[in-house]
């Protein structure tokens, strides 16, 4: 019975139109988070598998050492997959030239994960989990070019010659080996002894990938840990992530943003239209009261009509939200590894639980009110019975919030500056709106002309207005962030990747070869960046300053070191002082390497280069952008404390599209120099940022709707006390044109204040957003503070404008009977 | 004349179609005379009051309101009447809440923009017998008060005609006596037309002209 009464209610409701905000912000609740998080899972999904195939497996010991067939067995376990890659450079030749390039000597395991990408017609063997069988090699492009070599011709490799059965496009481990630069050949490792190229102190990298379920690889991690020597390094799936991996990361960040501002919007909106549901229902629970409904069956009632709306609601939302994160995956397929995979069931369980929990942080309350309600005080009309000025009603919906913003996002830290920005502002807000409309010595409505009428209204609803005011500044606020996100922040992403970002970079270049290259390069047009030198070295902490032979920790990695007195362009140091000519010059660090291993400024190190021990000191530490393509470093010396030190150089260069012949003629005359190519990379990065800017544009709408909704919920519960009043002042003579201009003028007024609040609501959030969330320099938003107080001024005038004259266009006796 | 009307008709849709609620209307009253309005509920007496006002448009027919033809006119025209000769009393009262007693009384007066609208105010809440009750808010009064309120918000206008639209239907007896006495001691000490609506025989009967209204129709 009270099933039916419920879904008869309910659909009267829907029907009248009275719900129809509320309902209409579940549903945009619901969708935004259904196709953000189905979005977002999907993404994480690929990523991981991307990272994973990056990687080579699901874990990786790096050593300069190969481990002893005891140890490897010890730690492993059948069901623990491994293979062992050995990296090394070594000059290649064949019938007729010779190059330096990057080999790698691999098992018939390999690869663990994923497969070699091999040119298509360069084999009639089977492509799949292809690698090369003793006697063979597969060398890349760049090798096949340079050595000038077909399918089937022999390389030399050390004492022996092996056959070219493969042109190797792509391998799956792409983040192994230090050579990853320079030309490459795969060959069988069983080759390797016969090449007699491993000597002692011979350069070789062993690394060992291992895949597995993860409570194994988890103990294996440890037991590596445990054994790993000074230089080695157990890396991790999921550790580090290529600079795609960055930027869908990125773009995660921006989706889950726009997601939040939705979900926060449509939460005030559902406030508010549950407030007018309440007003407009106790007339109903007054009387099924006084007729005998005892309290359970008029609670169940609401739960059940809650209840029903809240299913709807989530069926509608998840199949629009559906269909759009469908959208997105098109939009971006092109940059995925694989078909994104299927979404989980988290991403229904968080639409679900938005829906509960919005209809619990934010109506739930006045549903309690609702049903407390002394019925004798609504049916006199004692109105005193039904204010929400408890504290309940702020800090359950406070709680609401707080609670969406870290179920959704995950990230404590942004929940909170959202959060605690968002509270700021409505506080601070508040007081401003009440010391400027601070009760004046004036006596009347000022209804003789139209400006002194929406000045006195302005002063009288003060508290009304206040609450009105914060509501439009959350609304434009949030709009405000969600268009700098699709315009300044994406366009800051932009600015980090400029059209003339460098597209090569040319490592192991000697010292005699730098004059002939910078020449090479002005030639043929092309802007030359600085060479920087090259090292490799190792630090020593000083634990005892006494004795500093038998005290000295080494840190446990070996680094590349550069010298040089100018501090590089993407860098910006965070604590200390950059080189100084005039004074003692020591070391500058990165922040990675100074969190890693406990670096402060003023600490004393020993820097091992070149078999040489030098005592120096912690000058500076840096921040590096290591997004930007540009040679970049963990530690750079000053010249002084490296003189005489044997280095390579490296320099990074930009060649334009039409100057692609170049590079061929750059390796040619450079044979022994290394040139990598990241144009792709550089180029998928920048293909996502664009098609992020228009995934942004769908949440820029859902964001936008969300707040003409909440502008709409608003102003309709103004207006609903001021058609009574219209009515009678009407009826007393006052002319149309008298109520819409004080109208207009009143709610330009608070248009404009809620527009210059809601651009320092999206500056201050945005600061913190630049800085702490997508590591950006903050900027100042001139564009949102015009767009603010100018969009809060036109948009609310002219909703006030139209609600107006919706109430002056009926006759004062409809508006009274109405009222 | 300060009203008249002719073959006055009014309806309204309704699930059937259309309602008439009023029928072929012919009425006049002189300046300065008073009209009662009595018939059963639902009868149209207060749609009829509302025409006559011009807070209402009729379907068809005329009403002029001292010789202006209101049918004729927009709801700006209308409402400078209104500002100008009209004058209400509601039985609801219809104060605004945000006002005090005496913000309320002066309304009218700060619509037509007449100086001592304050002056005004307070002495036509001094004539009803409220002049302790000037920063009292209608929550804060009675029934009766805020009736008193109303009665002295209407004489306040200044306005050449009164309509009183059940004045006593929400008060007790007794209150609804002391509410008519008191409403006609002001009325007789200034000079204008009074329409009224109301049930109340006695108050018909202080009237100089009576109508009757039946199904939408003068009896």
């Amino acid at each position: 019975m009270l099933f039916i009464l419920s879904l008869k209610l309910l659909w009267r409701e829907l029907k009248s139109g009275q719900l129809t905000v509320m309902f209409a912000a579940i549903v945009l609740s619901v969708t935004s988070v259904s196709c953000i998080s189905i979005f977002s899972d999907r993404l994480q999904q690929a990523l991981f598998l991307e990272t994973r195939e990056f990687l080579g497996g699901d874990l990786k010991y790096d050593s300069n050492e190969e481990l002893n067939k005891a140890e490897l067995e010890g730690i492993t376990n059948n069901e623990v997959s491994s293979t062992l890659i050995t990296s090394f450079a070594s000059m290649l030749s064949s019938k007729n030239r010779m190059q330096l390039g990057s080999i790698k000597a691999v098992d018939n395991s390999y690869p663990l994960v994923g497969q070699l990408t091999l040119e298509k017609d360069s084999s009639q063997n089977n492509q799949e989990n292809l690698n090369p069988k003793k006697g063979f090699v597969f060398v890349d492009k760049r090798l096949q070019q340079l050595l000038d070599i077909e399918i089937g011709d022999f390389v030399e490799i050390g004492n022996i010659e092996l056959t070219v059965s493969n042109i190797l496009i792509a391998e799956p481990d792409r983040a192994s080996s230090s050579f990853a630069f320079a030309p490459k050949a795969i060959m069988n490792v069983a080759d390797l002894p016969a090449t007699n190229i491993i000597q002692p102190g011979s350069r070789v990298r062993y690394e060992y990938l291992f895949v597995g379920e993860k409570k194994q690889i988890l103990p294996l991690k440890n037991k590596l840990e445990e054994i790993k020597k000074a230089g080695d390094r157990v890396t991790e799936v999921g550790s580090e992530q290529a600079s795609v991996g960055n930027a869908s990361k990125r773009s995660n960040s921006f989706f889950l943003l726009g997601g939040v501002l939705a979900v926060l919007m449509a939460s005030f909106t559902i406030a508010l239209s549950a407030q007018r549901f309440v007003r407009r229902h106790s007339k109903y629970v007054a009387i099924l009261r006084s007729l005998g409904s005892s309290s359970f069956e008029i609670k169940s009632l609401y739960i059940l009509i809650f209840s029903e709306l809240a299913m709807i609601s989530i069926f509608i939302g998840i199949g629009i939200g559906w269909f759009i994160q469908e959208f997105f995956v098109t939009l971006l397929k092109d940059y995925f590894p694989t078909n994104l995979p299927n979404a989980g069931l988290d991403p229904l369980i968080i639409s679900a639980l938005t829906v509960i929990i919005c209809l619990t942080g934010f109506c739930l309350p006045y549903l309690v009110k609702l049903v407390n309600i002394s019925p004798l005080a609504i049916l006199r009309k004692e109105k005193s019975d039904f204010s929400f000025n408890s504290i309940f009603f702020f800090l359950v919906p406070l709680a609401a919030m707080f609670f969406l913003l870290l179920l959704y996002t995950k990230n404590l830290l942004l929940s909170s500056i959202m959060f605690f920005v968002i509270l700021g502002t409505c506080l601070v807000g508040i007081s401003i709106i009440l010391l400027l409309l601070r009760k004046k010595n004036l006596i009347g409505l000022g209804a003789g002309s139209f400006t002194k009428l929406a000045f006195q209204e302005l002063h009288r609803r003060k508290y009304q207005n206040a609450l009105q005011i914060i509501a439009f500044t959350i609304a434009i606020g949030l709009s405000l962030i969600a268009f700098s996100l699709k315009t300044d922040l994406i366009l800051t992403w932009e600015k980090s990747l400029p059209d003339d970002s460098p597209n090569n970079f040319a490592i192991n270049i000697t010292e005699l070869e730098l004059q002939p290259i910078a020449s090479f390069l002005k030639e043929n047009g092309i802007k030359n960046n600085p060479f920087y030198p090259i090292a490799s070295a190792r630090l020593f902490k000083d634990k005892d300053k006494k004795d500093i032979e038998a005290t000295i920790v080494p840190i446990e990695r070996t680094f590349n070191i550069t010298w040089t007195t100018v501090l590089p362009k993407e860098n910006q140091i965070v604590g200390g002082f950059w080189f100084d000519d005039s004074k003692v010059n020591g070391l500058s660090v990165s922040e990675e390497i100074a969190q890693r291993y406990s670096l402060k400024v003023g600490d004393i190190i020993h820097l091992k280069v070149a078999g040489k021990l030098k005592k120096t000191f912690i000058q500076n530490i840096r921040k590096v952008n290591w997004e930007s393509f540009t040679p970049n470093f963990f530690l750079i010396g000053h010249p002084s404390l490296l003189t005489d030190t044997p280095a390579t150089y490296i320099t990074a260069f930009y060649v334009p599209k039409n100057k692609e012949n170049l590079v061929s003629n750059f390796m040619l005359e450079f044979r022994t120099v290394s040139l990598l190519s990241v144009d792709a990379l550089l180029k998928q990065v920048t293909d996502i940022i664009e098609q992020v800017s228009k995934a942004l544009q769908i949440i820029l709408a859902l964001t936008v709707i969300a707040a003409c909704l909440l502008t709409i919920a608003t102003i309709q519960d103004s207006f609903k006390t001021r058609l009574h009043q219209s009515g009678i002042l009407r009826t007393l003579g006052a002319e149309t044109s008298l109520l819409q201009k004080s109208t207009m003028l009143e709610f330009a007024c608070i248009g404009t204040i809620s527009g210059i609040l809601a651009s320092s609501l999206a500056q201050t959030c945005l600061y913190f957003l630049e800085s702490r969330i997508f590591d950006v320099t903050p900027a100042f938003h001139y564009s949102i503070w015009l767009l603010g107080p100018t969009s809060g001024l036109i948009i609310i005038t002219l909703l006030s404008f139209f609600l107006i004259t919706s109430i002056t266009s009926k006759s004062p006796r409809e508006i009274l009977l109405k009222s | 004349m300060i009203i008249k009307t002719s073959s006055l008709r009014k309806e309204v849709p309704s699930s059937d179609g259309s309602l008439i609620i009023l029928e072929d209307i012919n009425l006049e009253l002189e300046q300065d005379k008073s009209l009662a309005i009595v018939g059963p509920s639902g009868s149209g007496k207060s749609t009829l009051l509302s025409l006559l006002a011009g807070i209402d448009t009729a379907t068809s027919g005329k009403v002029y309101l001292d010789e202006h033809p209101l049918h004729l006119m927009n709801e700006n025209q209308r409402a400078s009447i209104r500002k100008e000769k009209v004058a209400f009393v509601f039985q609801s009262f219809e104060l605004l809440p945000g006002l005090t007693a005496l913000e309320n009384v002066m309304l009218p007066a700060e619509i037509k923009h007449l100086p001592n609208a304050t002056e005004l105010a307070k002495e036509y809440l001094n004539r009803v017998g409220l002049e302790k009750r000037y920063e009292h808010y209608p929550k804060q009064l009675s029934g009766g008060e805020q009736q008193r309120v109303a009665i002295a918000r209407a004489f306040a206008c200044k306005a050449k005609i009164l309509f009183v639209d059940e004045p006593t239907g929400n008060l007790d007896p007794k209150t609804g006596k002391k509410i008519i006495d008191l409403f006609f001691k002001v009325y007789e000490e200034t000079s204008r037309s009074l329409i009224v609506v109301t049930h109340d025989k006695d108050l018909a009967n202080k009237c100089n002209k009576q109508i009757e209204l039946k199904e939408g129709k003068i009896i």
